[in-house]
């Protein structure tokens, strides 16, 4: 569960930092929105104790509405292809990491969840892989307005 | 139901994909057969691990059916890549089914492994189909909106309908 929030708050940076990604970024932002949903509906059904966030379950239609774009930072931050190299590393590594969850889950619906979100991440590194190798590296994501951008004269 | 009707499950649905990459190969572009020729491949190697597994209990894997039949005609390229795109689904909807239905460690590893590969493979061939539409899935091997249902609990008549053998004559 904290690695889907951690990945989630990961994409809206990504996104900030890279906006000419953001229909990629942003259809990524949503299975892992609903990953997070699904993930905690399944937890909540065997802790009675602990309460699902009201969001839609892994049964529920995805919807990949535009997400706001936030303003982009007056600081640059790293170029688009190393913005884009972190997150496919990150997913590679959730991959893994879900996986062996599911190996070891205890109940069969929740080994069936996690290994659904493996899979999808694993999916996830190989679109971003495949975006990668169409960003030149060179140029930055964000170009703020008070820093002169490439090729402009000092 | 036991590991071994699991693992025979796993294995019709092996047996079907490879099939199905035999009948949609030849309508692919060349470049796309090749990578077509490597996923049959790979469903050929995974259903060898599925059949080991089987043998490992004891027990003779299933053999593969004589024929099966496709969910559509496949006349094209469009249709090819969609009959791929449908396999993989299938093979996805299959492991997670897998997953759900043992704690046996040994094929939940594999499982995994496959639902992995097939959802991967899944997407590219629904890139190829096309580009610009969203190719990703939040739960690979569940049912999708607008797509044809996949996550079934009897996975193999999610890809390919086994035909019954014809008589001998």
């Amino acid at each position: 569960m904290a690695a889907e929030v951690s990945l989630l708050a990961g994409y809206d940076a990504a996104i900030t930092a890279a906006p000419t990604l953001a229909a990629v970024l942003s259809a990524i932002r949503a299975d892992h929105a609903a990953h997070r949903a699904a993930l905690d509906a399944e937890l909540a059904r065997r802790s009675p104790g602990r309460t699902a966030a009201p969001q839609p379950s892994s049964g529920t239609p995805a919807v990949r509405p535009p997400l706001a774009v936030p303003t982009p930072s007056p600081v640059a931050g790293p170029d688009a292809a190393t913005t884009v190299q972190d997150l496919t590393a990150t997913e590679t590594a959730n991959a893994a990491a879900r996986s062996d969850d599911a190996i070891v889950a205890a109940a069969g619906p929740l080994a069936a969840v996690l290994g659904s979100v493996a899979a999808s991440e694993a999916v996830h590194a190989t679109v971003l892989a495949t975006v990668l190798a169409t960003v030149p590296a060179t140029v930055p994501a964000t170009v703020p307005a008070t820093v002169p951008g490439p090729g402009t004269p000092p | 139901m036991t590991d071994v009707d699991v693992l025979q499950t796993l294995l019709a649905t092996e047996n079907a994909a490879a099939y199905g990459y035999g009948v949609l190969g030849g309508h692919l572009a060349s470049a796309e057969r090749t990578v077509a020729s490597q996923a049959e491949d790979a469903h050929l190697a995974r259903r060898d691990a599925v059949a080991r597994l089987v043998r490992d209990r004891g027990v003779s894997p299933t053999p593969a059916a004589p024929g099966y039949v496709v969910p559509g005609p496949v006349a094209d390229r469009t249709a090819a890549l969609t009959l791929a795109a449908r396999l993989e689904d299938g093979a996805a909807a299959a492991y997670r089914y897998g997953l759900a239905a043992t704690p046996n460690a040994d094929i939940r590893r594999l499982a995994v492994a496959a639902l992995q590969d097939a959802a991967v493979r899944a997407v590219r061939w629904r890139l190829l189909l096309a580009p610009t539409a969203p190719a990703t899935r939040p739960f690979p091997g569940e049912a999708f909106p607008g797509e044809p249902p996949s996550a079934s609990p009897t996975p193999a008549s999610a890809s390919l309908t086994s035909a019954p053998a014809p008589p001998r004559s």
